[in-house]
């Protein structure tokens, strides 16, 4: 990890209808980072989201890309689209192309490459999205988990430097989701960054390595989730539940199973990890 | 419709360079209308009807089922061709008399009625040979390569992506009514209709809105450029159509070509 690829700085924004959805939001992205912004509905996640690659401009505050303030005018966002990609939450308001080859071509072609290069960058990201075998298929009669797959893959193909999905699991069987998140962390460990939205506070656990929480569109606390999910009175401020990993970590302390000094678990592994030493003890006592 | 559709996508001859099936296609439904009835046209029609249900393996039922909506169509209108009105009943195979004058079929009329049916069903076998073997996607890349203009594809491509979301939010909507009774009366049918009509229009609205969105995110600057596969082209496929398309050409010239066309301006 090192300095911030994307920063948003004092971001405040009102929609002409208004309600202020941002009010006054900072949000530092590591390059190279997990980032989970959590909150409840309604508490500003998309409308942060949708300032970071300039499809909203902020009403105050300055969103800074690679140590840089963005600007608006038509070159620079073309620029700051090709690195920073966003897939969003419904499939299919970002779908367009009865085709889903054509549909995952769109990015890059937008990017002036060659035509045989487009078609290279389509394969290699059906390829990693394993959606290898629906590129031959319509558009409209994939599932719903092929459909957020192809997107994902509409995104990638235009090799992003930080990749943004908003609520990508919403909707998505436990297979699917353990099967996306596994991919999410394959593009971080190629020193990706990837930024995501969500509502499950035990993904956010084990998954990322740095948490945002969000409500009424200010940012209410953020850190390492080994923190953060620590903080009882943040999660109830943001209608926030504790991680069942770290609820059951804090049982265990409590009943000395585990001692209080052994670091807190993100997820099912760790957690295991730290049982077999209070197990032991209690099979040596039984003996 | 989306039988059709389905079809498109899942026939033996979904491989097939699309190039090749237009190709196909364009001559049947131009030796049925140019050549001479009703000879070549029935040609085309056993010949396309023959590519459709042997080669790419539609079943025959269904194709039936289709032909038999086009001839539904042509049978309504056949009558006013058929049929002449004069004041002589001698000459007709066929007439009552109606006050002064004679309502019947003439050797002349029932000629030409053939002539129409054995046309359109010749042109219709080469649509649906096209219809059920081609996706539209496929389509609008042939059109593409041949210089359409973008502008109409784009909308073409866009229309036909969203029909399918239109279809899929409206039967959403229409069960959900239902559910709650919407549909319990002719009243309340009409009304929950009229309610889900102008939801969908609202829901387009905000669809196209998101849309545009989505585009923009991944660099949209007013035109939806996209690259599609290539084609893998196989030299049987080729000559298969190429075999097809010259025979249909050649029984269009042994029958005399275009020449009755220009018989009767």
């Amino acid at each position: 990890m090192s300095g911030p690829i994307l920063e948003a700085l004092d971001v405040h924004y009102t929609y002409p209808d208004g309600t202020r959805a941002l009010r006054g939001v900072t949000l530092r992205v590591p390059e190279g980072s997990k980032v989970a912004v959590l909150g409840p509905n309604g508490a500003g996640k998309t409308t942060l989201f949708l300032h970071l690659n300039g499809l909203l401009r902020p009403r105050k505050g300055t969103v800074r890309f690679a140590g840089r303030e963005i600007r608006y005018d038509r070159k620079s966002l073309g620029e700051l689209r090709r690195a920073v990609g966003m897939v969003f939450q419904d499939p299919d308001s970002q779908l367009f192309c009865a085709s889903v080859f054509e549909e995952v071509s769109f990015g890059p072609a937008n990017l002036g490459l060659a035509p045989e290069e487009v078609r290279r960058r389509v394969r290699e990201a059906l390829r990693a999205t394993d959606a290898e075998d629906l590129a031959e298929r319509p558009t409209h009669y994939l599932s719903y988990g092929q459909k957020k797959r192809v997107c994902l893959a509409g995104v990638l193909a235009m090799e992003p430097r930080v990749l943004i999905c908003d609520e990508p699991t919403a909707g998505l069987d436990p297979r699917q989701t353990s099967g996306l998140m596994e991919l999410l962390d394959r593009i971080a460990c190629r020193g990706g960054t990837v930024v995501i939205a969500t509502q499950d506070v035990d993904l956010a656990c084990s998954w990322a390595d740095r948490v945002v929480v969000l409500k009424e569109g200010r940012v209410l606390g953020e850190g390492p989730p080994t923190e953060v999910f620590l903080d009882e009175d943040l999660l109830r401020g943001a209608d926030l539940t504790v991680p069942w990993v770290v609820e059951v970590h804090r049982e265990l302390v409590r009943r000395g199973l585990v001692p209080s000094c052994a670091p807190v678990p993100r997820n099912r592994e760790e957690l295991f990890d730290l049982l077999p030493a209070a197990g032991a003890t209690a099979a040596r006592s039984e003996a | 419709m989306l039988h059709i559709d389905r079809y498109a996508y899942r026939n033996r001859l979904y491989g097939v360079h699309p190039a090749e099936k237009v190709c196909l296609a364009g001559t049947a439904l131009f030796v049925s209308l140019a050549g001479a009835p009703p000879l070549t046209p029935l040609l085309a029609l056993v010949v396309m009807a023959g590519a459709t249900v042997g080669w790419a393996g539609i079943p025959w039922r269904y194709y039936l089922r289709l032909v038999a909506v086009g001839l539904g169509f042509l049978v309504l209108g056949l009558p006013a061709v058929a049929l002449q009105v004069g004041p002589a009943g001698d000459g007709l195979l066929w007439g009552v008399r109606v006050g002064a004058f004679f309502l019947g079929l003439d050797r002349t009329g029932v000629e030409q009625a053939l002539h129409l049916v054995a046309k359109c069903l010749g042109a219709v076998s080469g649509l649906y040979f096209l219809a059920l073997t081609t996706p539209v996607t496929e389509l609008l890349r042939v059109l593409r390569r041949v210089g359409f203009p973008d502008l109409l594809l784009e909308l073409m491509d866009l229309v036909y992506r969203y029909l399918f979301v239109l279809l899929e939010t409206a039967g959403s909507i229409y069960v959900a009514q239902a559910a709650r009774g919407g549909y319990a009366s002719w009243g309340r049918a009409f009304r929950s209709l009229g309610l889900l009509v102008s939801v969908l229009f609202v829901r387009a609205h905000h669809r196209a809105l998101a849309l545009f969105t989505a585009l923009s995110a991944r660099g949209y600057n007013g035109s939806l450029e996209v690259v599609g596969p290539e084609y893998l082209s196989s030299w049987k496929n080729r000559l298969a159509v190429g075999c097809l398309t010259v025979g249909l050409l050649v029984s269009w010239v042994l029958t005399g070509g275009g020449a009755h066309v220009r018989a009767h301006p």
